[in-house]
């Protein structure tokens, strides 16, 4: 053994056993002697207490009873492999090692293995690390990385469809305004009223998209808001909103007599409701006695809320499809194709689900799922995220 | 300038039929007027949306008749979008051989690959200065259907 040249009793020829001893135990990490049948020779205090034995306790004892019962048989092959061919290297090279602590816990490990001879026989030293937290910041650092690659891809999808859809409107006004030009030097004039409604009809909706989008960008960039939600009076304060339009459009919405009550951010769900009420009504306008029906179902650890209308109805491949941002499935309706997107984030937001169940012809089912406890720290993580 | 440069032998084949694929009715009209404004004999089908656009074709292949001679595609369409309408002219027999020209506002690189790894012919971006739309779809009308030699039309009417 070599040391670095000291004073005092730490000499580099005469080390005393007491103070080699106390290093022993000063080390920061579990240390153990196990000699060739596998039998605990030595153990230093960080070892018994990062399994939680007492002092002397595994002494003599077989090393097996630190290995979980499932690996033991295949461990004391390894062990004896090692002792076949001894040499100083990691143990498990590249797998997860646990160990099991004297109260049947598991702990993640990481254990160095040296092989020693002496004249009395073959004795291995193992250095063990107990990785609890290392592997839960690995943990958190992989979820920030999905997290983070997510929201990327998010992004880049998001300038892609704002960037198309804000320019086509824009190619609109432009050929039009063009168009304008050219019958106003023809005499054209007959043509010249379609072009200006063309036009400002462009620019009304790139307003919209712009609203739109702002909203989203508000939703998603703002936590939730949790407290007590009282549906029942959401639904009637929308209703009330809507009924001029509902008169106008003969469209029939029924809200339930009795009101749910749930834990949610009542101002981010009422916003969940209008957009589903609007979206039923924009697809079930000019159907004979349209209607739109709001229900809720007590669904094990979840309140489903189904809005259902009695419109065209979609096609199972669009089901999915009509969530995404700025899909829309008939361009002469009116929208952006925003208003789902922003229900489907708000939904998720508080640990839901939101989707349809429709088929072509028999009208539509926008459902929603909120969890009934909602974990308390979700609106803060929501924050961190954005 | 119109007819200065002309192919000559254009004047002996009969009248072009094209198909235009668009969801959006203010750009349908603007392609529509600018196309027409040269050449008013030429004949434009248009479809609203993919799964249209498929209807169409597919009609036309039974009745073998009616067959577009060049195929204007938007890319963002409702229901069926332009890419899986392309792969599947492209995957057609006899719908192969018409040429399709991708006509969006879309300049991304994803859709331009895309587009190329399905065989399209061509892929144009809706400018949006009015004179530079104006110049490309005639530059596209001399270019596919003037001085292009379509494909034996007989074979595939």
């Amino acid at each position: 053994m070599a040391f670095f040249e000291t004073q005092g009793e730490l000499s580099n020829t005469n080390i005393s056993s007491e103070w080699l001893y106390k290093i022993l135990e000063a080390v920061p990490n579990g240390l153990i002697l196990v000699d060739s049948s596998g039998t605990i020779i030595l153990c230093n205090a960080e070892m018994e207490k990062m399994f939680g034995y007492d002092e002397g306790e595994l002494l003599q004892k077989p090393l097996e009873m630190l290995v979980p019962q499932r690996y033991r048989s295949m461990h004391v092959h390894h062990r004896q492999d090692f002792s076949a061919h001894p040499s100083r290297r990691q143990m498990g090279a590249g797998r997860d090692l646990t160990g099991v602590c004297k109260d049947g816990s598991e702990i993640p490990v990481e254990i160095g293995l040296n092989p020693i001879s002496s004249s009395d026989g073959f004795y291995t030293v193992a250095s063990i690390v107990d990785i609890t937290e290392r592997k839960k910041i690995d943990h958190q650092l992989h979820m920030a990385l999905e997290t983070v690659q997510r929201k990327n891809s998010e992004m880049e999808q998001f300038v892609y469809t704002v960037s198309h859809d804000l320019k086509s409107p824009l190619v609109t006004s432009s050929s039009y305004l063009g168009f304008l030009h050219e019958d106003l030097k023809d005499k054209r004039y007959e043509s010249l009223q379609d072009s200006l409604e063309k036009i400002e009809k462009a620019h009304k909706k790139m307003q919209e998209l712009i609203e739109d989008l702002l909203q989203l960008s508000r939703t998603s960039i703002m936590g939730l808001n949790i407290s007590e939600v009282n549906v029942g009076n959401i639904l009637l304060d929308i209703k009330d909103d809507l009924s001029v339009v509902m008169d106008e459009k003969k469209i029939d919405l029924i809200v339930p007599d009795e009101t749910l009550i749930l834990e949610g951010d009542p101002k981010k769900l009422m916003q969940v409701f209008e957009n589903l009420i609007s979206n039923a009504i924009k697809y079930a306008s000019g159907v004979e006695r349209a209607k739109i029906q709001v229900s809720y179902h007590d669904v094990q650890d979840e309140h489903r809320i189904c809005v259902k209308d009695n419109g065209p109805g979609i096609a199972p491949e669009y089901h999915k499809k009509i969530f995404a941002l700025f899909q829309r499935l008939q361009t002469d309706k009116d929208g952006t194709g925003v208003g789902l997107t922003i229900v489907s984030q708000i939904v998720n937001m508080h640990g839901g689900r939101a989707w349809v169940e429709s088929e072509v012809g028999k009208g539509a089912e926008f459902w929603i799922a909120i969890p009934k406890t909602i974990a308390k720290e979700r609106g803060k993580e929501t924050c961190l995220e954005h | 300038m119109p007819g200065t440069l002309r192919n000559p032998d254009t004047k002996v084949m009969e009248p072009i039929s094209l198909f235009l694929v668009e969801d959006d009715d203010d750009h349908a009209g603007i392609i529509t007027r600018l196309l027409k404004k040269d050449n008013p004999n030429l004949a434009i089908n248009r479809a609203k949306d993919g799964v249209e656009a498929l209807v169409f074709l597919e009609q036309n292949i039974e009745k073998e008749k009616n067959l577009p001679d060049i195929i204007l595609l938007d890319l963002k369409l409702p229901r069926k979008d332009g890419h899986e309408v392309l792969e599947r002219i492209k995957q057609s027999p006899v719908l192969k051989a018409i040429p399709v020209v991708v006509l969006t506002t879309s300049d991304a690189e994803s859709d331009r690959e895309k587009a190329y790894k399905l065989s399209v012919n061509s892929y144009l971006v809706k400018p949006v200065e009015i004179e530079r739309f104006r110049l490309l779809v005639e530059d596209l009308y001399h270019y596919w259907c003037e001085w292009n030699r379509l494909p034996n039309r007989k074979a595939i009417h």
